[in-house]
């Protein structure tokens, strides 16, 4: 489905990056895989490669303008263009309300949205002047129905990457470049593992699908917004979430 | 090849989008059930279709026909595993023009179409384990589009039936979903679609400039029915070039 792209992966060193950055190589895509954790990247390399697949990897900070803009420039100048960005990395925090300190909220923003953010304002330009491009970007069921899981800081960074989908969606739809959101439910990634054995069973029982997403239930939803089967699809928020909310 | 083997009912499948949707399943290897009104316009659609289909004569919105139309799918080809409610039609009236027949024929079409054809499905559904059925809404079951307040509303139930739908057949490991299609042009909308003046306004709304064809929703059409979105339900997916970002 993706011969001959090129893919931007943030946070590939695990979770759903991984799982995104495996089946987009096995759809043929090269890979640039974008993580903080330099061990974690190597190991989704090495399966990669094992499975003849193309990676970049990256060890680099997306809070960082400096880094972002550092390996666009690498992945341009060594593969000569960018056709998929999706911003998978992020952190959640669970912080209760009246304990998160300024420096964890900034935190978390940065990661989760200014990161996105960044990366997006890097890639774009070179989008717009291939004229096509699929921007992803992750939220969650917490960035549309608030504090189901994890802290509020986290909620309100995961709303806010929907708003940004549509304002980029809008402002880049004249490149023909396609921007949504996929909005995970309950993953079973380390982020869900930091919650207790019991926060974990009542969060499932809440699931009409009762069972938590895998990683690849989001790469799949990624990898079909970063295929040619979406064209015709902008500014929209795909929920992968079980049906724990609707709205 | 995502759905070989998966046996899919398409309503109103003899022209247009479900046209395009059928056709569309059936390069991905389903078998595909077309009914319609217009037994001709369903035997055109199974005559270019790349795998097995069957047309069938029906107005889905009847219950007594839903049933024999399940019957003939099952006693073809043993089982159903998709219903793509898509019937539905669409007809401009100011509101206050809109009299009791266009009201009553609009919700029927459109709504009353889905219902009985998902409740009569479902039940065969649940004996076999499983399913997946997906409704056609619109843009205008989201936003305002006038002037069409009664397509409009019916649009918007057909969303709310899916996620009710979703949440209570999920128990039978059915998943309901819906897709939400911008403007597209089909030989029902082309008077519109190709009125130049008609044409600017609408595309004056779509971000992407462009406005749709059948074939445009077929990539969402087969993620939502195939196993690629099996965390997926009571979902509703715009396909709209942007318009209701």
């Amino acid at each position: 489905m993706l011969t001959g792209k090129v893919a931007v992966i943030t946070g590939a060193a695990s979770g759903v990056g991984r799982a995104t950055s495996l089946l987009f190589s096995r759809n043929n895509s090269k890979v640039v895989g974008v993580d903080l954790n330099h061990r974690g990247l190597e190991e989704t390399a090495e399966l990669i490669r094992a499975q003849n697949g193309e990676i970049l990897p990256v060890t680099a900070d997306i809070t960082s303008k400096d880094d972002v803009e550092a390996f666009t420039a690498k992945a341009l100048d060594i593969y000569g263009k960018i056709d998929i960005l999706a911003n998978i990395a992020g952190i959640a925090l669970n912080t209760n309300f009246l304990e998160i300190s300024g420096s964890e909220w900034d935190k978390v923003m940065a990661v989760n949205l200014k990161g996105s953010f960044f990366c997006a304002q890097a890639i774009a330009p070179h989008m717009m002047k291939q004229k096509s491009g699929k921007i992803i970007n992750v939220a969650s069921m917490a960035g549309k129905a608030g504090a189901v899981v994890a802290g509020i800081h986290y909620s309100v960074s995961k709303g806010a990457v929907i708003t940004l989908t549509k304002c980029l969606a809008k402002k880049l739809a004249p490149y023909g470049i396609n921007v949504n959101t996929v909005a995970p439910g309950p993953t079973e990634t380390e982020m869900l593992m930091s919650f207790t054995p019991r926060e974990r069973d009542a969060m499932k029982s809440h699931i009409p699908l009762k069972r938590f997403g895998k990683p690849d239930d989001q790469a799949h939803g990624i990898l079909f917004l970063a295929g040619p089967h979406s064209d015709f699809i902008t500014g929209a928020t795909l929920d992968i979430n079980g049906g724990i909310v609707m709205d | 090849m995502r759905l070989k083997n998966k046996v899919a009912i398409v309503t109103g499948g003899g022209s247009g989008n479900g046209q395009g949707i059928a056709w569309g399943l059936s390069k991905e290897g389903a078998k595909v059930a077309v009914a319609d009104l217009n037994l001709d316009g369903a035997q055109y659609t199974v005559s270019e279709m790349e795998s097995e289909g069957l047309a069938l004569k029906a107005d889905v919105a009847e219950r007594a026909e839903v049933e024999n139309l399940l019957k003939d799918v099952l006693s073809r080809f043993g089982k159903v595993d998709i219903l793509i409610n898509n019937a539905g039609m669409a007809l401009m009236q100011p509101f206050m023009e809109v009299d009791d027949e266009l009201w009553g024929k609009t919700l029927r079409v459109n709504l009353t179409t889905t219902f009985v054809c998902s409740q009569v499905t479902a039940k065969q559904m649940i004996q076999d384990g499983g399913g997946n059925i997906i409704c056609v809404s619109s843009i205008g079951g989201i936003r305002p589009l006038p002037p069409m307040s009664h397509y409009c509303a019916a649009k918007a139930g057909v969303i709310l039936l899916a996620k009710t739908m979703a949440l209570e057949l999920a128990p039978h490991k059915i998943r309901v979903n819906a897709i939400a299609p911008g403007i597209i042009e089909t030989p029902a909308t082309r008077i519109r679609t190709q009125d130049p003046e008609r044409r600017e306004k609408y595309l004056a709304n779509v971000p992407l400039k462009k406005i749709g064809a059948p074939a445009d929703l077929v990539g969402t059409i087969i993620y939502l029915a195939s196993a690629d979105s099996e965390y997926v339900t009571g979902e509703v997916i715009r396909i709209d070039g942007g318009w209701a970002a």
